[in-house]
């Protein structure tokens, strides 16, 4: 049965789903650029704004939500994770910025040497991204499964980059710098999509999981 | 449906990222209470056609599937069924064990249950002791439950992992390189395990260790590129293959 919470709440989804394909496009932007040395920074600054403005809206309206229907355990849960969320996906558009900033202070440099490839980090962080926006969309414990591996998985790829940039000879400290941010912020990324599937799991369920 | 002969039948399979096609025209019947390995060289679409078994290819924004799935006799991908429940049914065991670092070893493998609403203490006690004997881990935890899963080794994290799985009783199981991450005692374990999940389950194994697909599966699927190139009894495929590209790769003599 449908109660009249039940169009708010799916507004505010909503609204959270456009925040993730915009903070998606920014992250896949920021990883383009950041390969092909571009300056990519106005694009994903403007989107990163518009994310802040989506979440403005949802904290608006989940709070007004709050006021009139005064929920009480799911509906309430689910309104307390939506505001979380909207933060979470706040900061994948503020670390697409940071990633396309790098760029744009170190300028171009050119790759010597064999250096760590991140497009297998990235292929997961997008994946990590995904999963988490989908247990936005429903309830899905095979999802959080998945999650999991794919964070740890990101942990050991962001930890094997590093240590792949410290045994580098010779190299230009711009490119160490360079790539050492690049994978600390997308291991960030990561972390915030774990949060997100603990929040949703908290407000499907009343359970709380800490998934790292 | 019982008496399906056939717990999965691919059809016509095409499955992409965005404009990539990464899967072309996969045709193949999976037996039930049999391995099936899926084999071939990095990047030839192992990992997309296993999460197409399950809906879980779809959740990249962009990821499409045409053709058909058919588990039991019924298109996964028709549109009233619901990729929640399918995914249930058919459970995933992924590349790196990942039980829940707060959690012990009984809640690791109780939570799926407990997340579905299930609280009954005594319900619960038999599932996870169900499951972990399943798995082959019971006699190595019993009497320490309640100690964190992340103190278990590699091998022992894993098949915690494949308890998680079994406790919300799935239909069929498919795993992903699960020993990528394992040393070669803790492989033969799992592989064990597989033998004797075959029993109850359709288990499909994806692998890039050809040896591990010849040791543990009744039937072998080679993919290159994105295409079925061979796919028969184990025994057919590695001793008299018919494809040259199949012979070529399984001897070695391929990127
Ligand atoms: N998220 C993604 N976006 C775009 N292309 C992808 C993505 N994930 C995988 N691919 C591509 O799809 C193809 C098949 O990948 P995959 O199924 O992971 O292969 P395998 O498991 O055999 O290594 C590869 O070419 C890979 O680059
Ligand atoms: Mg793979």
């Amino acid at each position: 049965m449908s109660k009249p919470i039940d169009s708010g709440l799916r507004q505010i989804k909503t609204l959270l789903q456009k925040m993730g394909g915009l903070a998606m496009e920014s992250i896949k932007l920021s990883i383009h650029a950041f390969n092909k040395q571009e300056d990519a920074h106005i694009q994903i600054e403007a989107w990163s704004n518009m994310i802040l403005i989506l979440s403005e809206e949802v904290e608006d309206k989940a709070t007004e939500l709050m006021a009139l229907h005064q929920p009480m355990a799911k509906d309430l849960r689910t309104l307390k994770a939506y505001i979380k969320i909207s933060y979470d996906i706040e900061r994948f558009g503020r670390y697409a910025l940071d990633i396309s900033e790098i760029q744009r202070t170190i300028g171009r440099w050119e790759i010597r040497g064999a250096v760590f490839s991140i497009d297998e980090l990235v292929s997961k962080v997008m994946r990590i991204v995904s999963l988490a926006l989908s247990l936005v969309e429903e309830e899905d414990q095979s999802i959080i499964w998945e999650l999991a591996s794919v964070e740890s998985e990101i942990d050991s790829l962001h930890l094997r980059g590093l240590k792949a940039l410290i045994e580098l000879k010779d190299a230009d400290p711009k490119q160490l710098i360079a790539y050492a941010l690049t994978i600390r912020y997308l291991e960030r990324i990561a972390d915030h999509a774990c949060y997100i599937a603990e929040s949703m799991t908290y407000a499907y369920t009343g359970k709380r999981i800490t998934l790292r | 449906m019982m008496g399906h002969p056939y717990k999965f039948e691919v059809e016509k399979l095409d499955a992409y990222f965005g404009e990539k096609k990464v899967l072309n025209n996969i045709n193949m019947k999976i037996r039930d209470k049999a391995v099936t390995a899926i084999i071939g060289p990095s990047g030839c679409g192992k990992t997309t056609l296993l999460r197409c078994l399950n809906r879980m290819h779809e959740i990249i924004p962009g990821a499409r599937v045409h053709g058909k799935v058919l588990f039991n006799g019924v298109n996964i991908y028709d549109d009233e069924i619901d990729p929640v429940t399918i995914r249930r049914k058919i459970g995933m065991v992924f590349q790196k064990p990942n039980p829940f670092p707060m959690m012990s070893i009984y809640e690791n493998v109780a939570i799926g249950l407990k997340l579905n609403g299930v609280r009954e203490r005594k319900k619960l006690d038999s599932a996870v002791e169900r499951a972990l004997k399943m798995a082959n881990l019971w006699d190595e935890v019993k009497n320490d439950l309640h100690r964190s899963g992340a103190s278990l080794s590699g091998g022992q994290q894993q098949r915690l992992c494949i308890a998680r799985a079994l406790a919300v009783e799935p239909e069929a199981i498919l795993m992903d390189e699960p020993c990528s991450a394992l040393d070669p005692i803790a492989t033969e374990k799992i592989e064990s395990l597989i033998r004797n999940l075959a029993e109850e389950y359709a288990v499909i194994i994806v692998t890039h260790n050809m040896q591990q697909a010849a040791r543990v599966s009744d039937f072998t699927a080679f993919l290159y590129l994105g295409e079925l190139i061979e796919y028969g009894t184990t025994k057919e495929l590695f001793e008299n293959p018919k494809n040259p590209l199949t012979e070529k790769y399984i001897t070695g003599r391929f990127g």
